[in-house]
């Protein structure tokens, strides 16, 4: 029979897996977002941004990772 | 100036010409050099060139002589940016001043980030993980950086997108609220009815920044500009754009 521990960390895995998925799609809402934002306002600054929110993405990935293999 | 005779029959673009035997001779023009005149060479050729120096042109000197007093403060204040295009400019729209709120306003969310990304370090005062396993802690710190990540970022874009732009021809007030919501106001100059500037409080007064209340009579009926750089100046600028646009209207050029 397993420890009633077992159970706790296994609540909190689920409780860290749905939240990287919450924000990863937060971080899918931010790249359509800065997207959107920057064809409608073109400055200098904007190729930057676009790649500040992929490289946002890339790390809301690897957390739903890191919370379903680490944990 | 020479006036059309029959001003019932008369064109806004029409040229006039001077009637020949006209009794009343016209003064002459102060830009128009005769070519046989004994005078010396000018000593600015590039302003002696303009044949014609219209009000208008007299306008936007003005306004050109206003913005180089004005300080750019970073990303702020852009004078006519050359790189800068929103997506609702027309083709022939000129982009005078491109603004965002002031520096300093980003202050509190920069020292806000800055606690978040120093708080963990408290942790080894205050061990509230530490009845979870190594590998749980590791990930909880992980997701509080992410999260202060994501709160500097949505800042920034919230400051950075939320922009007001002055054209040749209107007032332009893009505002993007929490990401999901794009606002987009515009009223045309010749509409602006009233502008009202106001700097308030020590930081204001001392960066100089504020917020500028444009009364106008379209659809819009008020446009605010929350804390941009030199308020005044941009309040000069309207005014002298409404003196051009209605100076286009007596020439009959408004678009």
């Amino acid at each position: 029979m397993p420890d009633f521990s077992f159970y706790i960390l296994l609540f909190q895995k689920v409780v860290f897996v749905i939240g990287a998925l919450i924000y990863l799609i937060f971080a899918i809402v931010i790249v359509r977002q800065v997207t959107t934002m920057t064809k409608n306002v073109n400055d200098s600054f904007n190729p930057f941004l676009i790649i500040f929110s992929y490289l946002h993405l890339i790390f809301a990935v690897f957390l739903v990772l890191l919370t379903l293999f680490v944990l | 100036m020479p006036r059309a005779t029959d001003l019932d029959n008369i064109a806004p673009d029409d040229p006039i010409t001077p009637p020949q035997d006209s009794a009343i001779t016209p003064p002459p023009e102060p830009s128009v050099q005769e070519p046989s005149s004994p005078t010396p060479p000018p000593s600015h050729p590039k302003k002696k060139k303009k044949v014609f120096n219209s009000p208008v042109n007299e306008i936007r000197a003005e306004i050109d002589h206003i913005l180089n007093g004005a300080k750019n403060s970073f990303a702020s204040f852009q004078i006519r940016p050359s790189k800068f295009v929103f997506s609702e400019q027309e083709k022939d729209e000129q982009i005078i001043l491109v603004m965002r709120q002031h520096w300093f306003t980003n202050v509190r969310w920069i020292l806000l980030t800055l606690l978040m990304v120093i708080a963990p370090i408290f942790l080894t005062f205050v061990p509230i993980l530490s009845f979870f396993p190594a590998r749980y802690q590791m990930v909880s710190i992980l997701f509080w950086y992410i999260i202060t990540f994501a709160f500097a970022f949505e800042q920034f874009l919230s400051w950075y997108f939320n922009v007001y732009i002055v054209t040749d021809e209107r007032v332009v007030d893009i505002d993007f609220v929490n990401l999901l919501n794009k606002k987009f106001s515009d009223a045309k100059i010749s509409f602006i009815q009233d502008v009202t500037s106001h700097v308030s409080g020590m930081s204001q007064t001392l960066l100089n920044y504020g917020t500028i209340l444009i009364q106008t009579a379209s659809e819009v009926n008020e446009l605010v500009f929350e804390k941009i750089p030199n308020p005044e100046v941009v309040v000069k600028v309207l005014q002298q754009l409404r003196q051009e646009e209605e100076q286009e209207a007596i020439e009959g050029r408004l678009r």
